[in-house]
């Protein structure tokens, strides 16, 4: 399965999923897209300097606080910025790839789910690369 | 509360950058009856106390708002007949001639230009906690209808709904309203730690808010979480002026997180 049938079979699972990007967190480049209507490159852009933020840049160095007692080097794995229109969702690479998946969905959205369904394209797609 | 002083003093720092005076976002609207309505909706979501200036073509209506009140409008007054008589004056209740008479003063203002922002600043006047108008009472005096924003729960219900919620699963949580914690769950150790790291989530959050969160974003919820097994992950929800910073089990945080959405999403 390529990145981009990946993507689309995540976005086409999630009821009121309106995009699936895969993004390199070291550059804040989406790297490739599923999306639903409309999506300029500024807003692709703006997701994956969110999705740097979150998950290695200095929101993440801030949240990392609250765990550093227990496990000082863990990384942000998961981060969401929610809304009362819509979820962001976004879900680090497993392993030193720096890199990440993220989902726009709908605001009451089963999160579970969504962080499950993007674990497993994760797999699919760094499995694909491998 | 004194666990806390750090964390209430970046606070203050930090909203004081956040809400640069003059800063402002739309007043939602199209007509004088529907930002008549989106008003009273801000003034029930104001706790604490706040100069509201309502720009609008070359028009300005400063108010006093406290405690979901509407306590007076404030000088400078528009230049809208009837204004500079009743600006500075409290509004002693909701059956008060000057009730009818600044709405009447709001309807002109928002006829002749619809595009409007709003901005809040610390209130440099007192008037009490007790005085003016209940946003409930000021949107029946002003002919709201109840199928408007002001019928929405209020953002310290809608908080105080999902901290009392949180019951066991959560490690922790600190309520702050605008830069001070009023109320906190937690072992004394824990709550202790979560002030500090709160402190330092916040520095980053703030400074970067405009990069993670759509300019006309309400209730906004931040979930950062490590794998399971790393410790705690966090939650940090702002509504209004109303905000909580909870920590919690990484397996705990999404349905903690899916508890914030059923109550805010639309």
């Amino acid at each position: 399965m390529s990145v981009t049938d990946a993507l689309d079979a995540m976005r086409s699972e999630l009821s009121g999923c309106s995009l699936v990007a895969y993004t390199d967190l070291s550059s804040a480049l989406v790297l490739s897209a599923s999306t639903i209507g409309q999506h300029g490159q500024e807003e692709l852009d703006a997701l994956s300097n969110a999705a740097k933020l979150a998950l290695t840049g200095v929101v993440s160095e801030g949240a990392s606080a609250v765990w550093a007692a227990s496990d000082p080097e863990a990384p942000a794995e998961t981060a969401m910025f929610l809304t009362s229109a819509e979820a962001r969702v976004f879900i680090r690479s497993p392993g030193e790839a720096p890199e990440a998946l993220v989902c726009v969905c709908a605001p009451d959205s089963d999160l579970n789910v969504v962080v499950d369904c993007g674990r497993t394209t994760l797999a699919r797609i760094l499995g694909e690369s491998e | 509360m004194s666990d806390f002083a750090r964390l209430e003093e970046k606070l203050t720092k930090l909203r004081q950058r956040e809400r640069a005076p003059g800063e402002g976002r739309k007043l939602k609207g199209d007509t004088a009856d529907a930002l008549i309505a989106a008003l009273v909706a801000e003034i029930d979501e104001t706790i604490l106390p706040r100069r509201l200036t309502l720009s609008g073509g070359d028009m300005a209506i400063h108010l006093a708002v406290a405690n979901r009140r509407l306590q007076a409008m404030l000088d400078p007054a528009a230049s809208i007949e009837g204004a500079a008589e009743l600006a500075g004056a409290a509004l002693p209740d909701a059956e008060d001639p000057s009730v009818p008479a600044l709405r009447a003063i709001l309807e002109t203002a928002f006829s002749k230009e619809t595009n409007f922002s709003i901005s809040a600043r610390r209130l440099d006047v007192s008037y009490g906690s007790d005085i003016g108008v209940p946003a409930n009472l000021l949107a029946r005096a002003w002919g709201v209808s109840d199928a408007g924003p002001a019928k929405a729960l209020a953002p310290n219900d809608v908080l105080s709904t999902f901290l009392t919620g949180l019951g066991d699963d959560v490690t922790a949580w600190l309520r702050i309203e605008g830069e001070e914690v009023s109320d906190q769950t937690g072992s004394a150790d824990r709550l202790a730690s979560l002030g500090e790291q709160a402190a330092i989530f916040l520095d980053g959050y703030f400074g970067k808010f405009e990069a993670l969160f759509p300019a006309d974003a309400k209730a906004c919820g931040t979930v950062i979480a490590p794998k399971s097994g790393s410790g705690d992950a966090m939650m940090f929800v702002e509504i209004g002026e109303v905000s909580a910073f909870v920590a919690a089990a990484p397996d705990k945080i999404l349905p903690i997180a899916m508890r914030w959405q059923a109550l805010v999403a639309e």
